[in-house]
């Protein structure tokens, strides 16, 4: 006796073959033990499908999607009005500090650390040559600028990522850590050599690819993001 | 004032001063949410937050069923102020909760691990007095061992109950489709959960329900 497959004889449960079908089934089910029990097996397993329970959702499913929907609308789907002014305040600074730097180089003063033929190594810390010193504080200037758009962005991007996979939280992290390197790097050049406008312009350059990223993580979101970082 | 009630139902009563119910009173929450009136996003949430993190925790798996909720309740909400009524509010949630798991499992498949493999957690043959839940259990398991196509056509229509014309606007799929992947879903089930030692008579041992007939 050929048997009827499990598929078949669920549509026949569920009144989805024709009447004629339906009656060889029944004719088959009613002669066959072993089909028999497999209908009243899928017969039970719906019943005890239906029987399952919906899980609870846990109690802090709602908050993070309050809190991440104020977030959107507090951001609007718009650049920050902030970081224009502050992404300006940085600009301006480094432009004060280039200039400072250039002006620095205009008057022939030695950089720390250059080695001049008469002298060796040039000692004279920034403090005691007034061009270098405020090229130094422009510097710093324009570097607590870009600093202090970067750490809002990373905290709207904090917010953020609480909904995004962790293998997009982790390709961020990864890439903000390289971003973080580039800085640290070039600060650390640019403390040495705080008269050098190629080391600045590093550094600058360092901090306004990180704000790039920050912003465009920020605004684009995890799937724009995504696609970005594969 | 709205007002999130039942909220243990999972499906809710909501109060909108006076006691209204099934299409006016979801078009009064979609409203509600639409005009960001206090407390009507919360309402929204309660009322569907047990069928969507179910959904949730049957297609995209138990580990990511909080995140992929998330998902779905942000793009329900971004998502209401289009919403046209075309379809029942709790049909477009579906729709919205379905793409947000599928499209999160395909962005993350679950690990390699066979059914067989998990199954060896639990003792074969259940024992007579824990046999209920470790049946739901073992059926939760052997759901999970499903491709997710006919994973999601099974929870859909023998968990939560929705119809074939349901399924395919949920799906944007034929009927004819829905109705074939939960015949192939239900004997692939079988088979999974026959190969973990689960017969027809184990579940038919199942401690009866509360108010259900012995």
């Amino acid at each position: 006796m050929r048997h009827v497959t499990a598929e078949r004889l669920s549509e026949w449960l569920s009144g989805d073959v024709n009447e004629r079908d339906a009656v060889v089934v029944r004719a088959h089910v009613d002669a066959c033990p072993a089909c028999a029990e497999v209908a009243a097996g899928l017969r039970l397993q719906t019943a005890s499908l239906r029987d399952l329970a919906r899980p609870e959702p846990p109690p802090t499913l709602w908050p993070t999607i309050a809190g991440a929907l104020e977030g959107e609308e507090g951001r609007g789907w718009s650049w920050p009005s902030w970081l224009f002014g502050a992404l300006a305040g940085a600009s301006v600074a480094a432009c004060v500090a280039w200039l400072a730097i250039g002006r620095a180089d205009m008057f022939g003063r030695a950089h720390p650390g250059q080695v001049t033929e008469a002298a060796g190594p040039a000692v004279s810390p920034a403090g005691a040559d007034p061009l270098l010193a405020e090229a130094e504080h422009e510097l710093d200037r324009a570097a607590a600028s870009y600093a202090e758009a970067v750490r809002r962005l990373r905290a709207i991007l904090d917010r953020e990522q609480a909904l995004w996979a962790p293998e997009t939280r982790a390709r961020v992290a990864e890439r903000l850590a390289r971003l973080d390197e580039a800085i640290v790097h070039s600060r650390a050049v640019a403390d040495k050599d705080p008269g050098d406008s190629a080391v600045a312009e590093m550094l600058f350059s360092a901090y306004q690819k990180q704000i790039d990223f920050l912003a465009e993580a920020v605004h684009r979101g995890s799937p724009g993001l995504d696609e970005g970082l594969r | 004032m709205l007002a999130a009630a039942d909220q243990n139902s999972g499906i809710g009563s909501l109060t909108l001063g006076s006691e209204q119910r099934g299409t006016d009173d979801e078009a009064a929450l979609v409203e509600a949410v639409r005009r960001n009136a206090p407390g009507s996003r919360e309402a929204l949430y309660h009322r569907y937050k047990r069928r969507v993190f179910a959904l949730c925790t049957r297609i995209a798996g138990p580990a990511d069923a909080e995140e992929v909720a998330q998902e779905a309740f942000i793009r329900i909400f971004r998502g209401v102020p289009r919403f046209r009524g075309d379809s029942a509010l709790g049909t477009w949630i579906y729709r919205l909760t379905v793409n947000a798991a599928l499209s999160h499992r395909s962005r993350r498949p679950p690990p390699a691990e066979s059914f067989e493999a998990r199954a060896t957690e639990l003792p074969l043959v259940a024992a007579p007095h824990d046999s209920d839940s470790a049946l739901r259990t073992r059926l939760e398991r052997g759901l999970e061992a499903l491709p997710v196509g006919y994973r999601t056509v099974i929870v859909l229509h023998d968990i939560e109950g929705l119809e074939h014309e349901e399924i395919a606007s949920v799906l944007g799929c034929h009927v004819g489709t829905s109705k074939s992947q939960l015949h192939k879903a239900r004997a692939r089930l079988r088979e999974i959960l026959a190969a973990s030692g689960i017969t027809a008579a184990d579940v038919g041992r199942r401690q009866p329900e509360r108010g259900e007939q012995p």
